[in-house]
């Protein structure tokens, strides 16, 4: 084997192995871009700039009808299963009127209307005192869980 | 614009079939200006198909970019061993190339897949009769069909029938057949794929349908005790077999203790762990090692060639580009919405994975040695068209799902 050959091949298997992991991270660099670009498409009808709270319990899953998004247009919203609620949703979980959202001095206020199951901020039962809500808060009620986009 | 592209996957991509091939043109003598052919056909199909696929919009660009770095390394590997092999094969990746695009279309365009699965039952029953009616016995398994000089092995086809087979059962409407409940009917049709290849010695491949199916039915079967009782089955027969089969006894002892018999049945594997062993961390250099002292280092044990020449370092990266594979594969899964597609999708990714992990575990001695291709990589006509085929349906579905998620 000629000389210049072995010089240039145990030269290269370094390259190789280097350009193979740049290659390999450079893709994992573009998933994770991706990713992070398409973890929260605004949904359809949602207006630029209006809150809203996007469902991230799988839709498939439930047998009432619900929408992937509700958008937070007023100044109070009150969610239950009752049909004078801003927002209805036939879940069987649900009280009647069972979580109210308002706006007041530039923030969202959250507070629970003594539902029977109870409403969770993040995982925690919120008690009787009201809640400030901040973009990316998750909310759970009855078989749903909202995330907030403010 | 220059510096971008250098920096981006497909220019690191272009760079290695560059300095790949033309180290390779140097590595014998007389050079041979065919190897530099191979290479510039290799670097064009793989950059033109990506540029249809992310200027077209066909869905996602990473599988493609990884299974065609895979071939890449493939195909230097077996230039590296055989000037014939690697051009046979670039020949292979070409057809390859026509298949996936026509099965894109076909899969994207075409509604009716789910319907078909007395289709796929059947044709599969067809290709595994005439493969132990006309088929040809090449290394002890009659898994070979010889038309007009060029060999090929139908169970590379069956393979996605089998997929295509499951996901419809499994998420279809099925009538009652002979009052059985539906998911016991299932298990039988699925027992039948793998009974046939008991006849044909193809152990591989069995243990793969057994995977697949077990994982299909663990994550779509609600029932526990029928997943239980699954496993239970197939234990029993694996156990049965290894007691009862020659073959299957052999190989068990060998993974055990390849030393005791190693100029005989030890010496694959044997050779296998030496070549690695060669290697170290970061190879001998390609064309410095001897992978030509391992058998059927261009098929089956080619990951070992590349860990001699390449290293530990290179091996580790072909298992890295197989996880990020098949990651893309399981997220694609998940934009699906429920139904055919996300079940067939699912079984492709989970057949790409542990046939993956069959093999490789195999040549380093970490499961018994079942022999079984590499996707991707290893030199064969059947297996990498096969392999396209599910990449199309792959593509295919990612399309899909992008909708969907609109």
């Amino acid at each position: 084997m000629p000389r210049i050959y072995v010089f240039l091949s145990s030269f290269f298997k370094y390259v190789f192995i280097a350009i193979i992991y740049l290659f390999i991270f450079g893709i994992m660099k573009m998933i994770y871009l991706d990713i992070r670009k398409t973890d929260l498409p605004r949904p359809k009808g949602i207006p630029k700039g209006m809150p809203y709270l996007q469902l991230i319990t799988d839709a498939n899953t439930l047998y009432f009808e619900v929408s992937k998004a509700y958008p937070l247009d007023g100044e109070k919203i009150i969610i239950g299963r009752g049909v004078s609620c801003d927002i209805t949703v036939d879940d069987l979980y649900l009280s009647a009127r069972h979580v109210k959202l308002w706006y007041a001095d530039n923030e969202w206020y959250i507070v629970d209307l003594e539902s029977t199951n109870g409403t969770y901020i993040n995982g925690t039962k919120m008690d009787k005192e009201p809640l400030i809500l901040d973009s990316g808060d998750k909310i759970r009620i009855g078989q749903l869980e909202f995330l907030v986009v403010i | 614009m220059k510096a971008t592209l250098v920096k981006k996957p497909i220019g690191m991509l272009v760079l290695i079939n560059l300095l790949a091939f033309l180290l390779l043109f140097f590595y014998r003598k007389p050079h041979n200006l065919q190897i530099l052919y191979v290479g510039g056909s290799i670097m064009v199909l793989n950059v033109i198909t990506y540029s249809v696929i992310v200027f077209l919009k066909l869905g996602d660009e990473y599988l493609f970019l990884i299974a065609s770095m895979l071939i890449t390394v493939g195909v230097v590997m077996l230039c590296r061993l055989n000037y014939t092999l690697g051009i046979a094969q670039v020949g292979w990746y070409l057809a390859s190339l026509g298949v996936f695009y026509v099965t894109y279309i076909a899969y994207r365009y075409i509604n009716f897949w789910s319907n078909l699965k007395w289709l796929y039952f059947a044709l599969s029953v067809a290709l595994y009769i005439l493969t132990l009616t006309v088929g040809v016995t090449i290394n002890g398994a009659k898994n070979w069909i010889v038309v007009g000089g060029h060999s090929f092995q139908p169970v590379e086809v069956i393979k996605v029938l089998f997929i295509f087979f499951l996901a419809a059962r499994l998420t279809g409407n099925n009538k009652k057949i002979l009052n059985l409940p539906e998911n016991y009917a299932t298990a039988f049709f699925a027992f039948i794929f793998i009974a046939f290849l008991l006849f044909q010695r193809e152990w591989g491949i069995m243990l793969l349908f057994f995977f697949c199916y077990i994982t299909l039915i663990y994550i779509y079967d609600s029932n526990k005790l029928f997943v239980a009782l699954n496993v239970l089955v197939c234990t029993v027969v694996g156990v049965a077999g290894a007691l009862t089969m020659h073959h299957i006894a052999v190989r068990i002892h060998t993974w055990k203790n390849p030393w005791s018999d190693i100029s005989n049945t030890g010496y694959q594997i044997t050779q296998s762990l030496f070549a690695i062993a060669a290697g170290g961390f970061f190879g001998t250099g390609i064309g410095m090692g001897r992978p030509d002292f391992i058998p059927e280092a261009h098929s089956d044990f080619i990951f070992s060639a590349i860990c001699e020449e390449m290293g530990v370092f290179g091996g580790v990266a072909v298992i890295l580009l197989y996880l990020i594979f098949i990651y893309r594969g399981i997220k694609i899964v998940l934009t699906l919405p429920k139904g055919f597609d996300k079940c067939a999708a699912l079984g492709i990714t989970i057949m790409f994975a542990f046939q993956t992990f069959i093999i490789i575990g195999g040549v380093i001695k970490l499961i018994p040695l079942t022999g079984i291709t590499l996707p991707f990589i290893s030199s064969g006509g059947s297996s990498l068209v096969s392999s396209f085929i599910s990449l199309g349906v792959l593509q295919a579905m990612s399309a899909r799902g992008n909708e969907h998620g609109k």
